[in-house]
């Protein structure tokens, strides 16, 4: 029966029912066969909503809405350039370097997709990289961001796996390091094989007045890390605070944000906090069904079976949230798999936040996989390419990030340090 | 009859993005106040948390709705997208259907719920739960009407995959 529902599932959303819509109706279908009272339905779709942590899902994403509209990334473009432009393939580097700034501020993939690209590839194309090129290389810097904190991503794995927000939060910065140096010596080497040009070496008083212009952006995560690690607020606190001072920011202090922009980023804001709490309540809904049928034991006895401990579980994690991520989307993918997976994880003794860490990880790579991921289409919408031209220059550091994920989903040490340093 | 539905679901689309944007912001500043006053006033509020997560219940169900209307709603459309025209065709319509019922679901055992917890009342606020759950026929009725508004509109097809892309803008 779980087997039937899950197909039931897969068909609806090959069919294109939106993913949230798919999932209630499979629970339904169960539920009728099952005489069970349809109040559940309601009941349980809202439980899945009421959340006291969910609330920093919304907030983080004003946050970063304001801090786009607010002209901040351009700022922080401008730091990344001086810092890192002269090495070889320069703005390349300039690309990665200001993602991982940016994504400090802002919690969604895409929306840096959209954010960095729409800065950077016409300024890429401008110094001779092909379209495609520039495209790719926004690809692989937002697909690393994603490990950045804040992430919605991490925000909905925390809460659905009661796992710690403010510990997954300073665990995946090691992994994210790791991997933008990796992107970085791989332009850095393609850059010299292909002659890609580097930019002059900005002078100390540039890096310095760009730094001073990007300081009080990028001072924002200091307080939302410090603020949850210091136990002055909670994550969905410290994400309202963040609200309030991007709103600082972008209103009195740079005053480069307008009362209609705001308002439309507040409502979009609702729009998007609806899709994704949508999925989280109908995910709730099947997840119940499921429980009541048994399925996750089923499944778990299953997959004990197959043996292959914990190294076979973590390449299968991989490559489930390979798969369905990039059909599914980054939140959906967890909401539907971490309730089933998690307790595996636990049981095999992997530790949740590690292994929260390389889905995540792994969320990045499946997000912008080609040629159906949703983040690789923003992408590809603002550099004006098709994914399948984009495909070719973006397999190289897709493999390679890939590649830096499996190191990291094998040596927990370099996830679970900081937080451990950190007294997590 | 379809001009008057279209009248309706334009007035009701209005107020829902009034609506969604007013939580939002309630929302928002009832956390910050609750940092506010626990540090400024050491003052724990009481009521801030769940203040703040009905509004957000409500929040999320109304940016369904309003996002069914936009077809917004994460979907995967790359096996539809390369059908022959008629076979789309076929296909879009059943997918239609299919949120329309579960849409149709969501008011009826809504109101059942709402039926069923009449008597019972929050901790903090002393509210009657019903309250919270009306949000589930509310909203489901609001996605009843966009989807007959937007089928009766003819956009199906072109509005659908237009709106996938944006929906893909908007999140992460």
């Amino acid at each position: 029966m779980g087997g039937l529902l899950l197909g039931i599932f897969g068909v609806l959303v090959l069919v294109a029912v939106p993913i949230g819509f798919a999932l209630a109706i499979a629970a339904v279908l169960a539920i009728v066969v099952a005489d069970l009272p349809l109040v559940i339905i309601p009941q349980q779709i809202v439980a899945g909503m009421d959340s006291f942590p969910m609330l920093a899902v919304p907030l983080f994403i004003l946050a970063g809405f304001i801090m786009d509209v607010g002209g901040i990334s351009r700022r922080l473009v401008t730091l990344a350039r001086t810092l890192v432009g002269h090495l070889p393939g320069g703005l390349g580097q300039v690309v990665i370097m200001a993602e991982m700034f940016f994504s400090g501020v802002s919690g969604s993939t895409s929306a840096d997709a959209a954010a960095i690209g729409g800065i950077m590839v016409p300024q890429l194309t401008a110094n001779g990289y092909s379209r495609a090129r520039a495209t790719a290389i926004v690809s692989a810097a937002c697909g690393m961001g994603i490990l950045i904190p804040p992430a919605i991503v991490m925000v909905v794995y925390g809460v659905i796996g009661n796992v710690s927000i403010g510990a997954l939060f300073v665990a995946s910065i090691a992994p994210a390091l790791l991997i933008a140096v990796g992107l970085m010596t791989q332009i850095g080497w393609q850059a010299r094989k292909e002659g890609w040009p580097a930019e002059e070496r900005a002078s100390f008083a540039e890096v310095r007045r760009a730094a001073i212009d990007a300081a009080l952006p990028l001072f924002m995560i200091v307080v939302i890390l410090g603020g949850i690690r210091f136990g002055f607020f909670t994550p969905t606190e410290a994400a309202a605070v963040a609200v309030a001072y991007a709103l600082l920011l972008a209103g009195p202090v740079y005053r480069s944000l307008t009362a209609r922009d705001l308002w439309s980023k507040v409502v979009q804001t609702a729009m998007v906090s609806g899709m994704v709490l949508f999925v989280v309540g109908a995910a709730h809904l099947l997840g119940w069904v499921l429980a009541v049928m048994q399925v996750p034991q089923t499944l778990a006895s299953s997959v004990v079976g197959m043996g292959g401990g914990q190294a076979g579980f973590m390449v299968l994690t991989i490559l489930v949230f390979l798969v369905l991520g990039a059909i599914l989307e980054g939140v959906p993918a967890v909401v539907l798999l971490a309730p089933i997976l998690l307790p595996l994880a636990r049981e095999l003794g992997i530790d949740p936040v590690h292994y929260g860490t390389v889905i995540v990880a792994t969320q990045g790579i499946s997000v912008f996989l080609p040629p159906v991921g949703v983040s690789l289409l923003v992408a590809c919408s603002v550099g004006g390419v098709e994914p399948a031209e984009v495909a070719r220059p973006l397999w190289p550091y897709l493999a390679l990030m890939l590649g830096l994920t499996v190191v990291i989903a094998f040596l927990p040490g370099v996830v679970l340090w900081l937080p451990g340093v950190l007294g997590y | 009859m379809t001009r008057r539905l279209q009248t309706l679901n334009r007035v009701l689309v209005a107020l829902e993005t009034y609506a969604v944007g007013g939580l939002v912001i309630t929302v928002s500043a009832v956390v910050l106040l609750q940092v506010l006053m626990r540090y400024l006033f050491a003052y724990p509020n009481p009521w801030s948390e769940e203040v703040s997560r009905f509004c957000f219940i409500w929040m999320s169900l109304l940016g369904a709705s309003l996002a069914v209307e936009h077809r917004a709603h994460f979907g995967f459309d790359q096996v539809t997208k390369g059908l022959a025209p008629r076979a789309k065709k076929v296909v879009e319509t059943f997918a239609s259907a299919v949120v329309l019922i579960f849409s149709l679901l969501l008011v009826a055992t809504g109101i059942a719920l709402m039926d069923l917890t009449m008597g019972e009342r929050s901790p903090a606020l002393n509210l009657p739960v019903a309250l919270v759950y009306a949000a589930v026929p509310v909203s489901g009725m609001l996605m009843v009407i966009h989807m007959l508004a937007g089928r009766a509109g003819g956009g199906g097809g072109a509005s659908h995959s237009a709106a996938q892309a944006h929906s893909a803008e908007e999140t992460g």
